[in-house]
């Protein structure tokens, strides 16, 4: 994947990995583990591939459950 | 304070499906003329494990519990078939008078080394890449426990897998004190946290990972002005990975009351030592059995449940627990835990093998060389990745389904990249790990 990377790109490339569908957008107030079924695991590799992407490790600070909390620590710069 | 165990007094608490079971219920099932026994038993429900698992103690019977994560391959691998699963014999049941007795009967025959018939089958992955049969009596199960009149109003917290070694541990020392056992083993840790307190357990034992997603789940409480400390919880147990002081102090803070320990335990040698602080001591039946070499913890043959198909653990009668120990003092013998298992992954409590993933990547069409390895990770604490030297340039996501229909869930890299060369030398954990 050469284009820039969103939460939103990387989330899908977390669900294609298991072969579901991916979504087409995320809201603030969408939740990863009851809307998207996301389990610990998959928490894991979010967290991992969000850290290559941006540098940041989301969950360093605390649980995030939601779409919108994450997006809040992600640094600004990105796009 | 209640004196005695009684009938009506819960002994399994699912919060997630309301599932209650009562003293009084698992001694009627075991005091049945004949019963239907499953001599092998993939539990669906945590609390089929436990309820197994007790009544296999109470009628004296063997049983071996399967792991419902284990893929199909693996199943077959350790002789779980599905004839071996589905086989029913018809058992008679054993008396008791009472919930009270039935504890202190089989505690009696525990005590005197006369359990009679009962065996523990469980699963441990080995070296050789297949999950290694232990098979254990009580007194290997047991060894640990805290029982007594100051143990009779424990609530205990279930977050362990009840078909491994830990979760076995949990069980029998709720069982014996005549404890409510709540489920948490599995639910997301807002429930967990809430439950701690809307059930009032008092005592947890869980793996560091564990405390570390329950910690974000109060410490982000602490921010909203919500309850984020647990008053009620008086013991707080680590096992299965090595702890940190940072994760001591955090836990002191949300568990003001609560006094922390670490324990060991394995698979292949039940409960072992605790410790108060990170300093590892043998109790006094086990001077002698333990012995510290070049940084090594080994154990004595004699500790150890029997393996499956005479496998020995050793030649020389000292198994060697590759768990690397820093010695802390002679006489006494005192260490403290460096890592556990070494170059064994712990992805959140599950320890890996990476050299039994690498066999199965190898096996994939194409690919010529595989590194698996441990990352740290906020969540699990570790994750598992993966780099493939291949032919082709397979897709990850066909690499990930491949290992998904031969290995555990927790045995699949979830960072697989596909690169020129691997490089060598490098010791397979990321810094820090």
């Amino acid at each position: 994947m050469k284009s820039s990377p969103s939460l939103l790109s990387v989330v899908n490339q977390v669900l294609a990995n298991k072969r579901r569908p991916a979504v087409a957008a995320l809201a603030p107030d969408t939740r990863l583990r009851e809307e998207l079924g996301f389990d610990s695991l998959d928490l894991a590799e979010l967290t991992v591939r969000l850290e290559e992407a941006f540098g940041v490790d989301i969950f360093a600070a605390g649980v995030v459950g939601t779409a919108g909390e994450i997006e809040a620590r992600l640094p600004p710069e990105r796009k | 304070m209640k004196a005695l165990t009684e009938d009506a007094d819960c002994l399994w608490l699912d919060p997630a499906t309301g599932v209650r079971v009562t003293y009084g219920e698992l001694r009627e099932q075991a005091g049945l003329d004949e019963l239907e026994w499953r001599p092998w038993l993939c539990p669906e429900t945590p609390g089929e494990a436990v309820l197994g698992l007790l009544t296999a103690l109470l009628i004296g019977q063997e049983l071996t519990l399967v792991d419902a994560d284990l893929s199909a391959e693996e199943a077959r691998a350790v002789g779980a078939t599905q004839e071996r699963l589905a086989e029913v014999r018809r058992v008679p049941g054993r008396r008791f008078e009472s919930a009270a007795t039935m504890i202190d009967r089989i505690r009696e025959e525990w005590k005197a080394g006369v359990a009679a018939g009962f065996r523990l089958t469980l699963f441990t992955s080995g070296s050789t890449g297949l999950p290694k049969q232990v098979t254990h009596r009580l007194d290997g199960l047991a060894r640990m426990l805290r029982l007594g009149e100051r143990h009779r109003e424990d609530v205990w917290g279930l977050a362990y897998n009840p078909t491994h070694i830990a979760g076995v541990q949990v069980i029998l020392q709720a069982f014996f004190n005549g404890n409510v056992l709540v489920h948490l083993f599995g639910l997301e840790p807002a429930k967990v946290w809430s439950e701690v307190s809307l059930a009032g357990i008092s005592h947890l034992s869980a793996t560091p990972s564990f405390y570390r997603m329950l910690l974000a789940v109060a410490e982000a409480k602490s921010n909203s002005n919500e309850a984020s400390i647990a008053c009620g919880v008086r013991a707080i147990t680590l096992g299965g990975e090595r702890s940190d002081e940072g994760l001591r102090l955090r836990l002191a803070a949300c568990f003001p009351a609560a006094k922390i320990r670490n324990v060991y335990a394995s698979t292949e040698a039940g409960a072992l030592f605790a410790s108060e602080g990170d300093i590892f001591t043998l109790s006094t039946d086990l001077v002698g059995k333990v012995r510290i070499v070049d940084g090594e913890l080994q154990v004595a043959s004699a500790l150890l449940g029997e393996f499956a198909g005479g496998v020995a653990a050793s030649t020389d009668g000292w198994y060697r627990t590759g768990d690397t120990v820093e010695l802390v003092s002679n006489e006494p013998l005192r260490w403290r835990i460096m890592s556990r298992q070494r170059d064994w992954v712990n992805v959140g409590g599950h320890k890996v093998n990476p050299a039994e993933v690498e066999a199965v990547l190898l096996a994939y069409p194409g690919v010529r060389e595989a590194r698996v390895y441990g990352r740290d990770n906020s969540v699990l604490g570790q994750i598992l990745c993966a780099e493939v030297v291949a032919a082709s340039t397979p897709e990850e996501v066909d690499l990930r389904t491949y290992l998904a229909e031969r290995l555990q869930g927790a045995k699949v890299p979830r960072l697989i990249r596909v690169v020129d060369r691997i490089a060598r030398g490098r010791t397979g954990k990321q810094a820090g790990a």
